[in-house]
């Protein structure tokens, strides 16, 4: 009974404990910018960009969306627009996929890349380093 | 994470493929057939597999308990154990068309090895409030049954817990809606399912994967909210189940349909769904749980709340048994350490048929501590003492044990 309350009031202190100083904690931001870019004929606002990176948005309308991550910056987007930690991310992802079967993001190597595939998919939504060219649609400059 | 891929196709073959299991799920109706537009079929595959070993004070060969994986009732003994070889995929196919398959290799109470389909879900997502499984799956109560269940390496602790093992339907062969919607800076949530009715076997729960063998049907629903702005990571929610619960009155004890309900010629036996069934108790449940995950701290608590009613019982007939099982863990991120703690406690009432023939079904108290240790963001080591107060007769001893798991995911 003893062993059972020390439990008890243990995982209520390391609760209490582990919340308060983490409220106060800040993510720093990266350097250099990072633009959010879209297919066009959509526009997502930044609370639904992130949701869509966290996979809690699928859709648009009836339009389907899809994420596709950009390596080499994926670390300053995430913390500037998703506000995770990259192996965060990915531990999220997984456990996405395996209690409701969602596809993680694709990724691609460059902004070379990311440009080419959002151009040519419908709902397609990622980021690059540079000013977006014509055809696609800038959503936010991080 | 494109790893986790084992293909990508965008091939004629593919596209086949992927439209016969649309046919075949059913669903496509006329203003759905647009998903086939833009098919792409990804497939994300990953593996989990996990060894450990286990100690436990009493080392009784013929004290009941659950494997140290959970997934299977076996007698308790001290070693080495092989976990569970879990191959888990989730083709997407198309915009809107989703599957899931989970096949589990792992080993029963008499050491052969056993293959199960763990889940076979074919779904279509309408929009983000509406997805609609069918097939097998994790039946969506509580946080723990679909967030954990055999993927060791996801798990927080070596061992599930106990209550979550075989004294609930977890598995659900049926229909099952599900969506969010936003509410303020969160999310409400629901889940909404019912499929074949349960049955008891063995000592363990039989969710009748052909259905046939009777007329019930299990239902359940799940409503959660996940908050957002300061308290993102925060997960609240309350489900409920009810069902009848059948159990063969014999089962056929040798040859291909051994395990199976034996066939009783029509006049033996109570009044029962059929000669071969019968219908023991209707099982109602409903309950409370609370997920949070951030800032380092993963804080999870579960309530379920039963009130059973023994529909044919010799003992107590009619009779209807109030019980309830809960556990809280509590876990904090210290770099690649998570120290953690659990407590679990049940309260069956050993009147109650549903419970009192569960292998799983005895009360008890159960404090656990332990450690995981995160070697790379595939492989864990996890560590965990506890100590167990077992409540039911016969088995009203105390013991103590320990357990240690190296769990990996590719």
């Amino acid at each position: 009974m003893k062993f059972k309350t020390n439990v008890m009031l243990v995982l209520f202190g390391m609760g209490l404990t582990g919340m308060i100083p983490s409220l106060a904690a800040a993510a720093t931001p990266a350097g250099g910018d990072v633009y959010a870019i879209m297919h066009p004929g959509l526009i997502l606002t930044a609370a639904e960009l992130r949701d869509v990176y966290l996979g809690e948005k699928q859709f648009a309308g009836s339009t389907r969306l899809v994420p596709v991550d950009n390596s080499s910056i994926q670390d300053a987007f995430l913390e500037k627009a998703v506000y995770m930690e990259t192996y965060k991310y990915a531990s999220l992802w997984i456990r996405k996929s395996f209690r409701g079967g969602l596809t993680p993001p694709i990724t691609k190597s460059s902004d070379a890349e990311v440009i080419a595939y959002v151009k040519s998919t419908a709902g397609a939504v990622g980021y690059i380093s540079t000013p977006p060219p014509s055809g696609v649609t800038q959503l936010f400059k991080y | 994470m494109h790893k986790f891929y084992l293909t990508k196709y965008k091939s004629g073959v593919a596209a086949i493929a992927a439209s016969s299991l649309l046919l075949a799920s059913g669903i496509l109706a006329s203003g759905m057939a647009h998903a086939v537009d833009a098919l792409e079929v990804r497939i994300p595959v990953q593996v989990f597999a996990d060894v450990g070993a286990f100690a436990r004070t009493d080392g009784s060969a013929t004290t009941s308990g659950t494997s140290p994986t959970n997934s299977v009732t076996v007698p308790e003994r001290n070693g080495a154990f092989v976990g569970t070889l879990t191959l888990f995929a989730s083709p997407q196919l198309g915009d809107r068309a989703r599957s899931l398959f989970e096949l589990v290799s792992e080993f029963n109470a008499s050491g052969s090895n056993v293959i199960t389909v763990e889940r076979a879900q074919i779904g279509y997502a309408f929009n983000d409030a509406i997805t609609v499984w069918g097939g097998r799956f994790h039946s969506p109560y509580g946080y723990w049954n679909t967030a954990y269940h055999h993927g060791a390496q996801l798990q927080p602790s070596v061992a599930r817990p106990v209550q979550l093992s075989g004294a609930l339907p977890a598995h659900t062969i049926g229909l099952w809606v599900t969506g969010q919607f936003n509410a303020g800076s969160g999310k409400l949530t629901y889940d909404l399912y019912g499929g074949n009715s349960t049955r008891v076997s063995g000592g363990g729960i039989d969710p009748n994967h052909t259905s046939g063998n009777n007329k019930n049907k299990n239902i359940g629903f799940n409503f959660g909210y996940n908050a957002g702005d300061a308290l993102e990571g925060l997960r609240i929610g309350v489900h409920g189940l009810e069902g009848k619960v059948t159990e063969c009155a014999s089962l056929v004890s040798s040859g291909v349909n051994a395990g199976e309900c034996a066939v009783i010629p029509a006049v033996v036996g109570p009044p029962a769904v059929s000669a071969d069934l019968i219908e023991k108790s209707k099982v109602t449940m409903v309950g409370a749980y609370t997920h949070y995950d951030n800032y380092n701290v993963e804080f999870i608590a579960e309530y379920y709340r039963f009130k059973n009613t023994n529909l044919i019982s010799v003992a107590a007939p009619d009779y209807e048994a109030k019980s309830s099982s809960s556990f809280a863990q509590l876990g904090y991120t210290l770099g690649d350490w998570i120290p953690f703690m659990r407590y679990e406690k049940t309260r069956y009432d050993q009147a109650d048929e549903f419970f009192r023939n569960l292998s799983n079904g005895k009360s008890y108290n159960k404090s656990i501590v332990g450690v995981r240790y995160e070697l790379n963001s595939n492989a864990v080591l996890k560590g965990e003492v506890a100590q167990i107060e077992s409540l039911t007769a016969p088995s009203l001893d105390d013991s103590k044990e320990v357990r240690v798991q190296y769990a990996i995911r590719f």
